[in-house]
């Protein structure tokens, strides 16, 4: 059974995709800073085919570590989707070093670090899915989050560039872009935000975590072998 | 056998382990570099230890090397590329690992 990925998947959307592999029989790996209960669950419940690690994504020789760890524990990675993720809400001219910093090192490095790591054994078997969790906001913008929407919207274009240099071996990498999903990350929104972005969203609402499993799973498939180099975005219709 | 017999049996019995080593070093980093030709398709080719990596030599290109690389550290743990340095030909990837 293939092996999977998922960074920061003990809180928000990471546990819906977690999960979603974990129902499909797949061998699932993941990190974040805190151990929550739901990963306390999951080590008990899956201790053959779940593997956890405690660890900082900023931290590049952790990164490393990780991905290594894994390879040992479950095996050779088929399948990286890069989930974890932050935003800082300020406007720019108030933002600290320090704000900036972390955003851009977790949103955009540490995608980058993952994907390098894993992308060198993906290399040796010919075949692997890079999936990126962007957002609508690199393409539309979105006001105090100018550090966090440029985080994204490099990842987008990491997205079309790795997916040039990897697909001679049959290599796919893609990003999925939601809309506003009702996680912790959205909890900051005021209730006269959120009526706003569902007053211009087409279909109505925010997103669920749901919203975007299906898309996600599909992306990981085999059916998806000729797709790469795709921002795929999921948002109700808001950025159309 | 004396303690001078002994000592020099197994010194020639060290020299004879650091020869095989060497040549199994240097046949498996040809072997590798034999594999990713044929993944890719190219023709059989002799692969010498003075034969030029890239180009008009064994013609490896960029996500060869980046395959080779990646080969040589999930064996050997460590390789050059991701060293900071470039091997040119083959004997240099050998004596990246002290093989020389
Ligand atoms: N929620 C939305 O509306 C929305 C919309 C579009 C895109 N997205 C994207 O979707 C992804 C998931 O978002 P979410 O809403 O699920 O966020 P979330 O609920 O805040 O979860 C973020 C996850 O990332 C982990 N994480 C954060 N910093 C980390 C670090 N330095 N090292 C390791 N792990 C770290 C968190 O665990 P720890 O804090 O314990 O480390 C957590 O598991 C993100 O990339 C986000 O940008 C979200």
């Amino acid at each position: 059974m293939k092996v999977v990925v998922v960074s920061g998947g003990s809180r928000g959307l990471g546990v819906k995709i977690v999960e979603s592999f974990l129902e499909r029989d797949y061998r699932v790996a993941s990190c974040s800073r805190l151990r929550t209960k739901q990963i306390v669950d999951w080590e008990q419940a899956f201790p053959e085919r779940f593997y956890y690690q405690e660890m900082d994504l900023t931290d590049n020789a952790a990164c490393k570590r990780f991905v290594r760890n894994v390879e040992r524990t479950l095996g050779d990675i088929d399948i990286l989707v890069n989930n974890a993720g932050m935003a800082n809400s300020s406007l720019l001219a108030l933002e600290s070093d320090e704000s900036i910093d972390q955003v851009v090192d977790l949103n955009l490095k540490g995608a980058i670090i993952l994907s390098r790591e894993v992308s060198r054994s993906m290399l040796l078997r010919h075949w692997g899915r890079i999936i990126h969790i962007s957002s609508i906001t690199g393409q539309i913008g979105f006001r105090g989050l100018s550090v966090y929407c440029a985080s994204k919207a490099g990842l987008d274009g990491f997205t079309r560039a790795l997916a040039r240099e990897l697909g001679a071996r049959k290599i796919t990498v893609n990003a999925v872009a939601p809309g506003y999903l009702t996680t912790e990350m959205t909890g900051e929104l005021n209730q006269e935000q959120i009526l706003q972005i569902v007053r211009r969203t087409p279909l109505g609402r925010l997103g669920e975590p749901e919203d975007v499993i299906g898309l996600i799973q599909f992306l990981a498939s085999e059916q998806a072998d000729f797709i790469t180099g795709q921002v795929l975005v999921v948002d109700g219709g808001l950025g159309c | 056998m004396g303690g001078l017999d002994c000592l020099l049996t197994q010194s020639a019995n060290h020299a004879s382990r650091q020869r095989s080593d060497k040549l199994s070093l240097d046949i498996d980093i040809i072997a590798m570099i034999a594999t990713i030709l044929k993944h890719q398709g190219l023709p059989e080719q002799e692969i010498r230890h003075s034969s030029t990596l890239y180009d008009e030599g064994i013609g490896l290109d960029s996500l060869c090397v980046a395959e080779l690389s990646a080969m040589l550290e999930k064996t050997y743990g460590r390789d050059p590329y991701t060293s900071k340095q470039l091997p040119m030909t083959v004997q240099d990837i050998v004596d990246f690992y002290g093989g020389g």
